[in-house]
């Protein structure tokens, strides 16, 4: 059955874009992320053009993220003032970001630079995650108690100028942290199309040092925005969001993020961080292989119709 | 002749009912539909360009040299050369650098026909001197194809890309030149009692919005008939929601990406409703 795409400019089929959305989204409801970082490079396999992929898929990351923060916030797990600055900082992001992202389109390096940074981003996370995940399984089989969580020891971040009080995430902290990474997650949205929370929940754990109860759904909270602004610019700089596609994605996602929920109470955190893991890494090595052979068609094309911008 | 007469009334009625048919001297066309609308479901279509010819012959086939035939009129060959809206393209070459492969060269072509179909009923070059197949683009290797701007040694080589990507995606079709076996090539113009004629025009499913110009040449004796070539235009039109949504997507981005935001924050909220219950 196929659909067509009104800003693609293509018919994909609908079982198809269904089917990942609701895979990413399976994935998303068990690792509480957004999963663009799975979704982007998998649209752009199926031969979406790649601005196209990275627009809409920061257009559908609002609906899984908004049905999450919900459920945070009746939990009370939301810390809306730390949400709020790492909003601040992550609109400044994106607003740079899509400066970048039209620069390397024109230069015809955005590919590159896109799959160039999953590798890096994807293979240093992925790699620390399954370290981290690994080492807590071991010590468990071994009977060895896991290590006192280092919650109260203060990093330098925390000690910069411009401190401010979180009641809800319990830290007294300089803004400029958290600022700095909103800001680098804003970036990371534009340009790669990703939420960003796979990057977001491991720096708020380690270096903010937030609870874990209430990094998720702050993470979420912030994602809301940042992608809607993402949205928002690709909508006006490169008109590429294509609300068909996100449409399909979005309900391909819902439901599959449910059925991940429900999935994933069954296994252990330490299980859930060492599967997501390897996924990622997966990922990486496939985008750095895909990088390093010569391509089937050297030849690309991109068109543009006379009078458009 | 009597038969081929009155296929030819037939078909002059058929060309009535059809859009309305162009007229030249000497030649009569009629597209089978004037617009054609991209819905939801839309995997490609196809025009069919309906045609006669009058006081002339257009060669059959395997007929050309039949002795002890009554003498036939004159005879006369078609050109059919149909454009898509035009389009600016930057075709890339990746190579090696280092470890990894990257785009290395480039070439930027502007005012290129995004859609581009020729066809003919003999070799190009038997039917009309080169010079006029250049002016008019007769034939994918008389396009006018020269890049605004290339890597240094590139050129040629990019464009043949260029040509060879739109010819697999099905945007760029030459049918002139006469029978290959096994290729589209001469097979394009379907000839019947020497007179009517009829072209397929095939529209791959990413074919361009927009206006499409068929120009149909009628050649004699080697020249191009001064009244053709007779030129007709067919639209491409995205229709319904495709077409609202591209429209607004266009001119109001600020509007739609707000809509986009909006109908994304509804379905979440709508899907944590929605499951709470379950």
């Amino acid at each position: 059955m196929q659909i067509y795409l009104p800003i693609a400019e293509m018919s994909v089929n609908i079982l198809l874009i269904l089917g990942m959305g609701g895979a990413v989204g399976f994935l998303s409801g068990l690792f509480g992320v957004g999963g663009g970082f799975v979704l982007t490079p998998l649209l752009i396999f199926t031969g979406i053009p790649p601005t196209v992929a990275v627009a809409s898929t920061a257009n559908q990351i609002i609906a899984s993220s908004v049905s999450g923060v919900v459920a945070h916030w009746r939990r009370k797990q939301v810390d809306f003032k730390m949400g709020g600055i790492l909003t601040a900082g992550g609109i400044a992001g994106a607003l740079i970001g899509i400066l970048i992202f039209k620069y390397l389109e024109r230069s015809g390096q955005s590919g590159l630079v896109i799959a160039l940074s999953y590798v890096v981003l994807l293979s240093t996370v992925g790699g620390l995650m399954l370290y981290e995940s690994v080492g807590v399984i071991l010590r468990a089989r071994r009977g060895e108690p896991s290590p006192a969580p280092k919650s109260g020891q203060h990093l330098w971040i925390h000690h910069l100028p411009l401190r401010m009080r979180f009641r809800r995430s319990r830290l007294y902290i300089s803004v400029i942290g958290p600022g700095v990474l909103g800001f680098l997650v804003g970036l990371m949205t534009t340009v790669m199309g990703v939420g960003g929370g796979f990057v977001l929940v491991p720096a708020m754990i380690y270096l903010l040092q937030m609870p874990t109860s209430v990094v998720i759904g702050t993470s979420l909270f912030q994602i809301i925005f940042v992608t809607a602004s993402a949205t928002l610019l690709h909508a006006v700089g490169t008109k590429s969001v294509d609300v068909v596609l996100s449409g399909l994605l979005a309900v391909g996602g819902v439901i599959g993020a449910q059925a991940g929920a429900r999935f994933g109470v069954k296994l252990s955190g330490e299980q859930l961080r060492a599967m997501l893991a390897v996924i990622v890494l997966v990922i990486a090595i496939r985008l750095a292989y895909g990088l390093t052979v010569q391509p089937d068609e050297i030849f690309s094309l991109s068109t543009m119709a006379v009078g458009e911008p | 002749m009597r038969n081929v007469r009155r296929v030819c009334v037939l078909m002059t009625a058929a060309l009535a009912l059809l859009s309305v048919p162009c007229r030249a001297d000497g030649l009569v066309t009629a597209l089978s539909q004037n617009v054609v609308r991209i819905s939801t479901d839309f995997t490609g279509s196809q025009i069919i360009l309906f045609g006669a010819i009058e006081r002339y012959s257009l060669p059959v086939l395997g007929q050309a040299t039949q002795p002890n035939r009554p003498p036939k009129p004159a005879r006369a060959d078609i050109a059919v050369v149909v454009t898509g809206p035009p389009q600016d393209a930057i075709i890339r070459r990746k190579g090696r650098v280092g470890a990894i492969w990257m785009n290395v060269a480039s070439a930027n072509f502007k005012n290129i026909p995004s859609y581009y179909l020729a066809a003919a009923t003999a070799a190009l070059e038997d039917i009309a001197p080169p010079d006029a197949l250049d002016d008019q683009g007769i034939g994918l290797r008389h396009l006018a194809l020269q890049p605004a701007s290339a890597t240094p040694g590139e050129a040629k080589g990019l464009r043949d890309a260029l040509v060879g990507l739109k010819t697999e995606a099905g945007l760029y079709t030459d049918l002139t030149g006469p029978p290959v076996k096994g290729t589209a090539r001469g097979q394009g113009i379907h000839i019947s009692g020497n007179t009517l004629f009829s072209l397929k025009i095939p529209l791959p499913p990413d074919a361009p919005v927009g206006t499409y110009e068929v120009k149909v040449f009628l050649m004699q004796e080697g020249v191009i008939v001064p009244s053709t070539p007779q030129v007709q235009y067919f639209y491409l039109r995205k229709s319904g929601f495709e077409r609202w949504a591209y429209k607004h997507a266009m001119t109001n981005p600020v509007l739609y990406g707000l809509a986009a935001i909006v109908l994304m924050v509804a379905a979440g909220f709508g899907a944590s409703a929605m499951f709470r219950k379950v």
